[in-house]
């Protein structure tokens, strides 16, 4: 069911970059064509931005594409190791933590307040808050299954990272 | 509690989780999270940790969500995508294809163009791991049959994949835009010349060790008519293109960088559906790449920003500012100092994790030195690339020896390498020594 969610979150995300690198292009050929453009086309390359970058956190999580630093940690034995990326997947349940805490109390105030972006279209500011909160909870969610399976795989025996795997990645 | 030990502690703390492998992002936003609220919860002497939630939350939520709600970044998924795109379409090996047809009868003339398709490829994607792991698949498999030098044919290829760092654009350049706020588009312009010195540097490499030793290049015996070479010069026009507009577009004050990624995305497009090398189905996929990437990239980048809004708390960086003033360092000891840093750091972690724990101590420093931070963050991407090849952990050499896998050892790539780093020392000196070599096309708009 996760999956099939994650799946959809990153369809959704696919859907956001095409459309703002859309938008853009076409405010660019407008500019230049017709001295015209679309309405706070930049009020909605930000709210879009946050679905194309927020809602694939969770697919990511399950690839395991979070940046590590593996050059000590592969000195240690293989089970070391696996225990080591238990202790990476609890330390970042910790770390988001108080990031959907925030968004959370964020959302909330959004609701209230009613607050808006200033511009042609006065668009509500509360949608790219709430996708927010959605995309970090379900990377957190996601975390959490990981570790469960993770300890589980190690305690029978088996291995979370395949022998010599080194997936450090970098841009 | 000291602001100044709190930040240092944080430091300490940051390093010891990533040598414990925790990912970057989560090492960077729980520090800085536990940091922030210990500070704000000490704030009046006494511990009183009810003080400290609300402003906690505010700073951590404000920063990471400012960071992605960001009209400026949407560059960053647009040139990622430009990347996949091209690469499905085809559009970044015809640069290869076509310097190979122009150099075969040059000694080493593959390896150059190995050397040249990465220029190219570089001018489209921006990033060296990807550079160099699709150039390796292409060039390496193809030097070894044709009896190349090992350590030259992967080599050339590990060190050509640095240059998409420097040559625009680059996502190392964005991200250290976003952290020192100065403008993307100049650092853009200002890769260009760096850039492309340090591709002459690895094409004299390959010339004088293939002069010095012909057997590691076997000489080209086939025939190569005019007519050919001119239709692999034809073919590599998308990319030629879209360098042009990214650059041109740029430069001729047309539209800013984030205008000219999603232009390039949709000119990819627009060529890979008329060419017919891309479909729907490809097109997806590759904004599926796409998104999966550039989220994994803005989790650090969002952890980041927090860590250098608690950093700025802490008052650790003027600290250090003023210690160093008051040692009276000169500029080019302290730049000295910088580079050793950057190039020990670059041994062991990868380049964004240097940028984001290194800059918020750095660009106070180097502002107070009054040093243009245009110049700098070339100076800094040069060292970044060199860390890409230098022993123990090359990510890029790494890249390279998981392509050719059994092959070719890793001591063997190393080996080769240390011709290439000779040039990008030398290139790196250039680039200190007279910063009009940045600093000449971003003065000409």
């Amino acid at each position: 069911m996760l999956h099939r969610v994650e799946r959809l979150l990153l369809d959704l995300a696919v859907c956001a970059v095409f459309g703002l690198g859309a938008l853009i292009t076409v405010s660019v050929l407008l500019r230049v064509t017709l001295n015209s453009g679309i309405p706070d086309t930049i009020v909605m390359v930000r709210e879009l931005m946050v679905v194309a970058i927020v809602l694939p956190l969770a697919i990511a999580t399950t690839q395991r594409a979070h940046i590590v630093v593996e050059f000590l940690s592969n000195l240690l034995p293989q089970r070391a190791q696996n225990w080591l990326v238990v202790f990476g997947g609890i330390f970042g349940l910790l770390a988001l933590s108080p990031l959907i805490f925030a968004g959370w109390r964020e959302v909330a105030h959004t609701f209230q307040s009613g607050a808006f972006f200033f511009g042609q279209l006065n668009l509500p500011k509360w949608p790219g808050r709430v996708i927010f909160l959605v995309g970090i909870s379900f990377c957190w969610l996601r975390l959490l299954l990981m570790v469960i399976g993770d300890i589980r795989t190690i305690r029978a025996d088996g291995y979370v990272l395949a022998p010599e795997t080194a997936h450090e990645e970098g841009v | 509690m000291d602001g100044t030990l709190i930040g240092i502690c944080a430091f300490a703390a940051v390093l010891g989780l990533l040598a414990i492998r925790v990912p970057i992002a989560f090492a960077l936003a729980g520090v800085a999270t536990v940091g922030t609220f210990v500070i704000f919860a000490f704030r009046t002497g006494a511990f009183t940790p009810d003080r400290a939630l609300k402003p906690t939350t505010s700073l951590v939520f404000s920063n990471s969500f400012d960071l992605i709600h960001s009209y400026d970044l949407s560059m960053i998924p647009l040139f990622i995508a430009l990347g996949h795109i091209a690469y499905r379409a085809e559009i970044t090996t015809k640069i290869y294809d076509a310097a190979r047809v122009w150099l075969a009868r040059v000694p080493g003339g593959v390896a150059m163009a190995s050397v040249v398709g990465c220029g190219g490829f570089s001018a489209i994607t921006g990033s060296s791991v990807a550079c160099a792991s699709t150039m390796g698949r292409i060039c390496c498999p193809e030097m070894l049959r044709m009896g190349y030098d090992k350590r030259l044919a992967t080599a050339s290829v590990a060190a050509g994949g640095t240059l998409g760092s420097l040559i625009p654009p680059s996502v190392l350049f964005i991200i250290y835009g976003i952290f020192t706020e100065t403008s993307i588009s100049t650092l853009f312009l200002a890769g260009i010349l760096p850039g492309i010195l340090s591709l002459f540097g690895f094409l004299l490499v390959i010339w004088i060790w293939v002069k010095r030793d012909p057997s590691s290049a076997p000489a080209f015996t086939g025939r190569i008519t005019m007519r050919e070479r001119g239709l692999a010069a034809l073919d590599a026009w998308p990319a030629v293109s879209l360098f042009v507009i990214i650059v041109g577009g740029i430069y001729g004050g047309f539209f800013t960088a984030t205008e000219a990624a999603a232009i390039c995305v949709a000119a990819a497009v627009a060529i890979g559906f008329m060419q017919r090398k891309l479909d729907m189905a490809g097109l997806i996929a590759s904004l599926r790449e796409t998104c999966v990437q550039t989220a994994s990239i803005f989790l650090i980048a969002a952890a980041a920003k927090i860590f250098v809004a608690f950093i700025a708390l802490t008052g650790v960086a003027p600290a250090i500012v003023n210690t160093v003033t008051e040692a009276q360092l000169s500029p080019i000891l302290l730049l000295t100092v910088i580079a050793v840093i950057y190039l020990l750091l670059g041994m062991f972690l990868d380049p964004i994790g240097i940028m984001v724990l290194t800059l918020p101590l750095m660009v106070p420093l180097v502002e107070t030195y009054g040093f243009d931070l245009i110049w700098f963050g070339v100076v800094v991407i040069k060292l970044l690339e060199i860390g890409l090849i230098t022993p123990p952990v090359g990510l890029n050499v790494f890249v390279i020896a998981n392509v050719v896998g059994k092959e070719v050892s890793i001591d063997k790539i190393f080996a080769g390498i240390m011709r290439f780093l000779t040039v990008d020392v030398i290139v790196l000196i250039l680039i200190i020594s007279f910063p009009v070599i940045s600093l000449l096309i971003p003065n000409s708009m």
